[in-house]
């Protein structure tokens, strides 16, 4: 088969499937409609897979062009799919871990009435996804990019009976909202400057252009990119998008939606190089965020919470590393992150389901011994979070703080922290629900194969994971970095430049830290179960933590407020005493001089002629006077 | 090219203009001034002898008259092509020649439609 | 000159037709007879350029427009079979007449010469003053026509006067001569001229129905018959804005000029989109959907930017196909609805035919320009070249005034998926009808994927 037409199939599937879906969403059941969206997402992955292996790094990308779309001379934007090493990983990353999210999705929603909807609109992610990370110019990524915020919309509002769940969506859509903004802006600054709207034809005019606009432009896309990804300030939307099914936050919230500011970043990496003073921003709203969210995740009680400030946290390491021009770590993070963080997830989603719908995770507890296979597979996946020495977290975190130190120890300081931090809530979360004994009523269960298969295929990614981008100092020939650096034009990558012994020194810090922290974590929660009490009982800064920074307060009384205020005010005085009464009074006052003018001509063809010659008058003495 | 009239050259026509309207309104005002002025029944009417007048002049007429009327002007100034045609007869020859067969058709065809719908009828 | 005389001799063969009484036979000659144009001209047989002693010229453009304009009759003649069903008397009046006003927009398309500018648009307009008061028995079709008429006369004065001043600016009526004579720098402060263009440019400005020359067109739209009011805003609309494009296009504006233009497009758009918010009438509301539309267009011109003929070709085509199909869902709702023009005799449509509302929905949208629809790819060339030529502010107030506009779009859209209180009139929907409806819908969808140019 083509190259082309593969290409052309990867985001075609899950189209298919969305379109077949909501079309047989009343004919369908539960079962079939999952086996359809899954078997359409895999074969997707097929195609990313036979794309890959047919990929010659040595011969450099390759632009698939589908449509003439926008096209007047001079401005050309055709319906393009690019595939290159970065949209490759992408794509792979997406299919692969979307598939198995599919398949895992099967189990988790037999139950419920909508499942083919919800699986029409999983594929349909799926799709906007696929457009996000292969689109060959701007404008292709920004429709993807639109699709993804709208599906996640849906999704996170999929149990639309909850009126929560209906906020949620609607401030994940208002959050994604302000960033597109961000986007638009950058894309017409863009077009302004370059004349296009390509990747590379941008990337190759911009080389060397030492231009205030560049600022502009890389910080109206980080814009976009803190909206998706959930980086301060725009981050708050995430934690509350856990209201959709669980299924939908492993795949938009952990695994794929997310990382598309990481990967608009990497795109366009040439512009970001430009505009040191943006990545100088990138870097301290990255380190605040991974900060910041973890402490809010240290006293959260709900299991999905804690994963949602994880995720944000995350996050924040990646953007540090685009911060510090370190692309291919920031994309080896994304990769091992979208295979540890969807199995945490899932294996949630799976507890969730085994105590039919519990979050608490007061209420959980001692369910190593019912839910074995769920149980192993997230210890995996705390331990690889957590960065503990040979799963994949760690080489990825590891680079990302070796870059760190390169640039300066305080950094390295903070993020080690932040490193610290994780572990401690991750092992706080596994002890809490797993060891100890159980203190819910519900009766536990283990899922079904559908569930559990993709947990265990998702555990050993986990594990080895590493392996994809192994450093030097393990035997390893760091591959990924290679293959991105050798095929995505465009791209700039700095090599680390620390000693063997520096890095050793670096590494057994961090793990000797790690191993301290899971040490207080296990006699704290594992031992004995320390529950968080009342918010109210807490001192103060630990209350203020727990309460999320008060961040929601305060955007709702730095925005929301004030703009109630100004709507509700502008429309009791400007609508209703000023600008109704005027515009009344306008209408009148065009009424009664029709009624003059009727009374005076004998039809209305006659004043329209008057009008028209005094707007002709008008319009010469106000063109004359002009020029 | 060179400008071949710019704003002054207007000019004349503006005085032709003025001299115009002035000579009207001078002959009208002159007229009202000088002429002697009676005024009467008889002296007010229309016609000063033949048919007596009866009703008003401003009332609505049959739209034929207009029609038929058109239509004469329509085909007169058709029917005015064929001058210098005939004056030209020769130089234009054969294909003028039948170029005038086929204008001509096409008035015939004109004139027929007029015919066929009843524009003529008057009852 | 082939496709004029064939399109001249269809529309006397249909007189004819009429007159023996083949009522049946009418729209198929008249179809046939426009296929056989747009054969012609596609072909480009016969088609020796420059005509008449120079003064048309079917260049690409030309060709373009009158590819487009004889391609929307065609749709408008189809509709007429249904349409003129009912009608008793001078049915083959309508599609002749119609013919002859397409052969007055063909001329001002390709005019090289602006005698021919002058002629042709008359050619255009005597027709369309019969045509609006195609209703013989209806009060306010007599009302449409005699309005139209005489704001046109008004206009053609206008347009006669600003002719005969760049005639005495610049010595020639030849387009070409007249734009080499306004390239030289020495003319660029000439008053005469600059009248005169002003005014050639007002008298224009009424057949696009721009502000300040727009006050005819709601009167027109509500009161003329359905399908004139849809030949006019697709076919006269498309021609104007041909003529209007090749006159500027062909000269070297002098600065006053864009300033005019622009002040035309600044109050046309909000003229046009504000008062489209408060109505409630369908014809009135696509009346000024249509005067807003007017500045979109304008805004694509006023740049002087050479890629604008592209842009307003695209422009026009995905606007006509969006129109040419509202108009005759309309017919077909008013008809159910005892001949009510409230918007509200859209509702339930969706219940009752989901693919007629489902094309309206496509063409609203369209017209609204809602992305994956060729009223977006439209909009958005539109303000890619208001950005390109630098008028930033203005380009904003554009896409503000496109957003404003969605709203009296979504208003009907929201109708036509509403379910109905009570049982109303059935809506019958002839074959061809769904025939054209259908391609209209889709062409508005094809057109965003696979947008055209000139050639």
């Amino acid at each position: 088969m083509s190259t082309d037409l593969l290409a052309a199939l990867v985001p075609a599937l899950p189209l298919a499937g969305a379109i077949a879906l909501a079309a047989l969403r009343r004919k369908l059941g539960a079962n079939a409609a999952g086996g359809l969206a899954t078997a359409l997402v895999a074969g997707a992955f097929v195609a990313s897979a036979l794309l890959f292996q047919g990929f010659d790094p040595a011969a450099g990308g390759r632009t698939v062009k589908l449509l003439d779309w926008v096209r007047v001379a001079g401005m050309d934007i055709p319906l393009a799919l690019r595939i290159d090493a970065l949209s490759l990983t992408m794509m792979l990353i997406v299919t692969g871990v979307g598939a198995l999210i599919h398949l895992y999705s099967i189990g988790y929603m037999h139950e419920d009435e909508r499942a083919p909807t919800f699986f029409a609109q999983l594929n349909l992610f799926t799709f906007a996804m696929l457009l996000l990370v292969m689109g060959s110019n701007f404008l292709v990524t920004f429709i993807g990019w639109e699709g993804v915020g709208l599906c996640s919309y849906l999704l996170i509002g999929f149990w639309y009976k909850t009126p929560e769940y209906n906020y949620a969506a609607r401030k994940a859509f208002v959050m994604n909202r302000i960033g597109d903004v961000g986007m638009v802006l950058a894309m017409v600054l863009l077009f302004q400057r370059f004349g296009t709207l390509e990747y590379d034809a941008i990337m190759d005019r911009a080389s060397g252009v030492n231009d205030p606009l560049m600022i502009a432009a890389t910080l109206f896309l980080f814009l976009g990119a803190t909206g998706k990804s959930a980086q301060i300030p725009l981050f708050t939307w995430l934690p509350d998008a856990m209201a959709g099914p669980t299924p939908v936050s492993a795949l938009i919230h952990a695994a794929t939606m997310v990382t598309a500011g990481v990967f608009l970043t990497v795109r366009s990496s040439v512009l970001f190089e430009l505009a040191p003073f943006t990545q100088d921003i990138i870097l301290w709203v990255g380190t605040a965020t991974a900060l910041l969210a973890a402490s809010i995740g240290l006293f959260q009680n709900d299991i999905k919470k804690v994963l949602a400030y994880s995720t944000v946290s995350q996050l924040g390491y990646m953007f540090v590393a685009l911060g510090l021009g370190a692309y291919s770590a920031a994309m080896f993070h994304v990769t091992t992150h979208a295979f540890f963080k969807a199995l945490l997830f899932l294996g949630a989603g799976s507890v969730i389901h085994a105590l039919g719908g519990e979050q608490d995770i007061r209420r959980m507890g001692g369910l190593k011994g019912t839910v074995r296979t769920t149980y192993i597979t997230f210890l995996i996946g705390t331990i690889a979070i957590a960065g503990l020495p040979l799963m994949s977290g760690f080489f990825s975190k590891d680079l990302i703080m070796a870059f760190a130190f390169q640039r300066s120890p305080v950094l390295f300081a903070l993020l080690l922290a932040g490193a610290l931090m994780t572990a401690f809530y991750m092992f706080r979360l596994l002890f809490l629900v797993f060891h100890g004994t159980y203190r819910g009523q519900a009766h536990p269960h283990e899922s079904p194969p559908t569930m559990t298969v993709p947990l265990v295929v998702l555990a050993v990614l986990s594990v080895a994971g590493g392996l994809l981008n192994l450093p030097h100092l393990f035997g390893g020939h760091e591959a990924m970095k290679h293959f991105l650096e050798s095929a995505a034009e465009g791209i700039r990558f700095e090599n680390l430049a620390l000693d063997t012994m520096t890095e050793i020194v670096l590494m057994t810090l961090t793990t000797v830290l790690v191993g301290v922290v899971i040490y207080i974590a296990h006699g704290r929660f594992a031992v004995k179960a320390t529950l968080e009490g009342d918010e109210a009982d807490m001192p103060f800064l630990k209350r203020l933590v727990a309460q999320r920074w008060r961040v929601d307060e305060l955007y709702r009384a730095l925005f929301e407020r004030p703009f109630g205020w100004l709507s509700t005010n502008l429309y009791a005085i400007a609508e209703n005493k000023v600008v109704a009464p005027l515009v009344r009074g306008v209408g009148d006052a065009a009424l009664r001089v029709g009624e003059t003018v009727r009374g005076i001509q004998t039809g209305n063809a006659g004043f329209h002629l008057l009008a028209m010659l005094c707007g002709l008058i008008l319009l010469l003495t106000f063109t004359l006077m002009g020029s | 090219m060179e400008p071949i009239s710019t704003p002054h050259d207007y000019l004349p026509v503006l005085v032709q203009a003025a001299i115009a309207v002035g000579f009207v309104g001078f002959a009208l005002s002159a007229a009202a001034f000088l002429g002697p002025r009676l005024h009467g029944r008889k002296k007010e009417e229309s016609f000063e002898c033949g048919i007596e007048q009866q009703g008003d002049a401003r009332r609505p007429f049959s739209v034929k008259y207009l029609l038929i009327a058109i239509l004469f002007v329509l085909f007169d100034v058709e029917v005015i092509f064929l001058y210098p045609w005939a004056v030209n007869f020769k130089a234009l020859g054969a294909v003028g020649f039948v170029e005038m067969v086929v204008f001509v058709g096409f008035v015939l065809a004109g004139l027929y439609y007029v015919l066929r719908k009843g524009v003529m009828r008057i009852e | 000159m082939s496709a004029l005389v064939l399109l001249s001799v269809v529309g006397v063969v249909l007189l004819y037709l009429g007159l023996f009484g083949r009522r049946t036979a009418l729209a198929a000659t008249g179809v046939a007879g426009l296929l056989g144009t747009i054969a012609l001209i596609a072909t480009g047989w016969h088609l020796e350029s420059p005509l008449f002693a120079g003064i048309v010229r079917f260049d690409g453009p030309a060709r373009a427009y009158t590819l487009l304009m004889a391609g929307a009759t065609v749709l408008l003649f189809l509709f007429g079979v249904d349409y003129y069903a009912r009608m008793q008397r001078n049915v083959a009046e309508q599609y002749a007449l119609m013919l002859f006003s397409l052969v007055g927009g063909i001329l001002i398309v390709s005019f090289s010469n602006l005698v021919m500018l002058f002629l042709g648009i008359e050619i255009l307009s005597i027709p369309l003053y019969i045509l609006a008061g195609g209703k013989r028995d209806s009060f306010r079709s007599g009302e449409a026509a005699f309005k139209y008429f005489v704001q046109g006369s008004f206009a053609s004065g206008f347009l006669l006067m600003g002719l005969a001043l760049v005639y005495g600016a610049t010595g020639s009526f030849d387009l070409a001569a007249i734009g080499t004579w306004s390239a030289d720098a020495a003319h660029g402060h000439d008053t005469v001229f600059l009248l005169g263009l002003l005014l050639t440019l007002a008298g224009l400005a009424f057949k696009l129905a721009a502000v300040p020359f727009h006050f005819w067109s709601p009167d027109v739209y509500e009161g003329s018959p359905t399908l004139i009011t849809a030949f006019m805003s697709t076919v006269v609309k498309t021609a104007a804005f041909a003529a209007f494009h090749r006159f500027i296009a062909a000269l070297h504006l002098p600065d006053a000029v864009g300033t005019m233009l622009l002040t035309m497009t600044v109050l046309t758009l909000f003229l046009g989109n504000v008062v489209a918010l408060r109505q409630t009438q369908f014809k009135r509301l696509m009346a000024y959907s249509s005067i807003a539309h007017t500045g979109f267009l304008l805004l694509a011109l006023v740049g002087g930017d050479p890629r604008s003929g592209d842009v307003l070709f695209y422009y026009l085509a995905a606007y006509t196909l969006a129109t040419v199909g509202l108009f005759i869902i309309l017919t077909l709702a008013k008809r159910a609805a005892q001949g009510e023009e409230h918007i509200r005799i859209f509702r339930g449509l969706f219940r009752e035919r989901p693919w007629v509302a489902v094309a309206a929905l496509l063409m609203l949208l369209s017209l609204a320009g809602i992305p994956f629809t060729a009223g977006f790819v439209a909009k958005y060339r539109v303000f890619m070249l208001g950005l390109a030529g630098g008028h930033v502010l203005i380009t904003f107030f554009a896409v503000a005034m496109a957003l404003l506009g969605i709203y009296y779009y979504a208003l009907v859209v929201r109708e036509a998926f509403a379910p109905r209180e009570q049982e109303g009139g059935t809506l019958a929907v002839a074959p061809l009808n769904w025939l054209v409806i259908t391609l209209c819908g889709v062409g508005v969808v094809a057109l965003a994927v696979w947008p055209v140019a000139l050639p």
